[in-house]
């Protein structure tokens, strides 16, 4: 690219015009996603008569309430849902949640190793879990199983809870 | 008024100045031709070495917690190729409003090559005098190895009403970027010489890759740790044999 001395005049325009193109700055918003909770989906054994075996099904309550142990804030309050998410601790390896569900109650315990990430100045940090045991009460449930261990986003269904047959 | 209104208002401003100065140079060029075709073999003609003026204040007027001072050394290859060396110091002391403090201060170095995009030959073939003066395209490597440190960081847990604070240690950490650069070169009077540039930063890469959008800021390249704009407003010397014929 040759330029003579009369197209300076184009460069200065140019080199003027281009700041209005960098509009890449940063902001000060942060724009990850930030909160990191844990999956749960519910199913239930049922038996089928005519094919006289037990199948898994998913399991609807007709009310189900969830909170934390020692927590008086209700995560979910008499919803009609089989998914939903749970917030481990990020400050102790082991979470407790009941789950109220049809009249019964039920105790689901998480034992978990955190892993804390720093993400930017704008962001914070976000505390990643990596699920080692569920251990639920047998009033209702039946079994709880780690279906993805690492709990990085609210985007899976960690751990699936089974609930005894009717 | 914002931070780029002010910028730009200073480039304008800027304007007549070196426009000025590119015309009182182009008169010196006719005493200079007789000096250009004795030495048409040469390769080697000077190298200039400039002090930059804007990055302190742009720095400055786009976060007061932030500084850079830098300096250009650039070489004279036939009038028309400068390999540049460019080194400075980068430093930013943060405290947001959530009380995480970001501090760093290291040096920076880039190194590249300005190309003179004057056309050097009129319409005739003949050769045109070089004066000084001339608009630039570039490109540049920069790098930077630094500490950087964060504290104040907290872990909220919102739901189970907690809090505890997280230690980040210091770390070190190597980035490099490239830079697309244009801009001008005057020739004020007798060597001394000033000049302005825009630069794109841009392809940003550190040693750890996880770790980078931990970077607030890294030193010669900014705030942003993806693309920035950068500017450039230089005064210095050029050691020419040719500057005792301007004037």
């Amino acid at each position: 690219m040759w330029l003579n001395i009369f197209s300076m005049r184009k460069l200065f325009v140019l080199l003027v015009l281009l700041p209005f193109f960098g509009a890449c700055n940063n902001d000060g918003e942060c724009r990850q996603e930030r909160y990191v909770a844990m999956g749960v989906k519910l199913f239930q054994t049922k038996f089928d008569a005519e094919e006289e075996t037990y199948v898994i099904t998913d399991f609807v309550p007709d009310s189900i309430t969830v909170y934390g142990v020692d927590n008086d804030s209700i995560l979910y309050d008499k919803k009609q849902i089989n998914v939903f998410d749970l917030p481990l601790r990020k400050t102790k390896n082991e979470s407790q949640f009941v789950l109220y569900a049809n009249g019964f109650y039920d105790t689901l315990t998480i034992l978990h190793e955190n892993t804390d990430n720093y993400l930017s100045m704008e962001c914070g940090c976000v505390v990643f879990a990596n699920i080692k045991e569920v251990v639920p009460t047998n009033n209702r449930i039946d079994s709880a199983i780690i279906r993805i261990p690492e709990v990085i986003n609210v985007k899976a269904t960690h751990v699936e809870v089974y609930y005894k047959a009717d | 008024m914002s931070v780029k209104k002010i910028i730009v208002f200073c480039w304008f401003a800027l304007l007549p100045i070196t426009l000025l100065a590119k015309e009182k140079s182009d008169s010196a060029s006719v005493e200079m031709q007789d000096t250009l075709t004795k030495n048409k073999q040469q390769i080697f003609y000077g190298f200039s070495a400039h002090l930059d003026a804007a990055s302190p204040l742009v720095n400055y007027l786009i976060d007061k917690s932030t500084l850079s001072f830098e300096a250009t050394v650039d070489v004279d290859l036939l009038h028309k190729f400068f390999p540049v060396f460019e080194a400075g110091f980068g430093y930013a002391d943060k405290l947001n409003e959530e009380n995480i403090h970001y501090k760093v201060r290291a040096p920076f170095y880039r190194f590249g090559l300005n190309f003179n995009i004057l056309r050097m030959k009129n319409k005739t073939g003949e050769s045109k005098v070089f004066t000084g003066s001339y608009p630039y395209i570039g490109l540049r490597y920069g790098f930077s190895l630094f500490k950087y440190g964060l504290d104040g960081v907290i872990i909220n847990d919102d739901y189970w009403g907690v809090s505890r604070p997280l230690e980040v240690n210091p770390k070190y950490l190597y980035a490099g970027w490239a830079e697309l650069v244009a801009g001008v070169r005057v020739n004020m009077v007798k060597g001394f010489t000033m000049g302005w540039n825009i630069r794109l930063g841009l392809l940003s890469h550190t040693s750890k890759s996880s770790l980078k959008t931990q970077l607030w800021y890294i030193p010669g390249f900014g705030k942003n740790n993806t693309v920035n704009i950068m500017f450039n407003y230089t005064f210095g010397y050029t050691f020419n044999y040719d500057n005792k014929k301007l004037k």
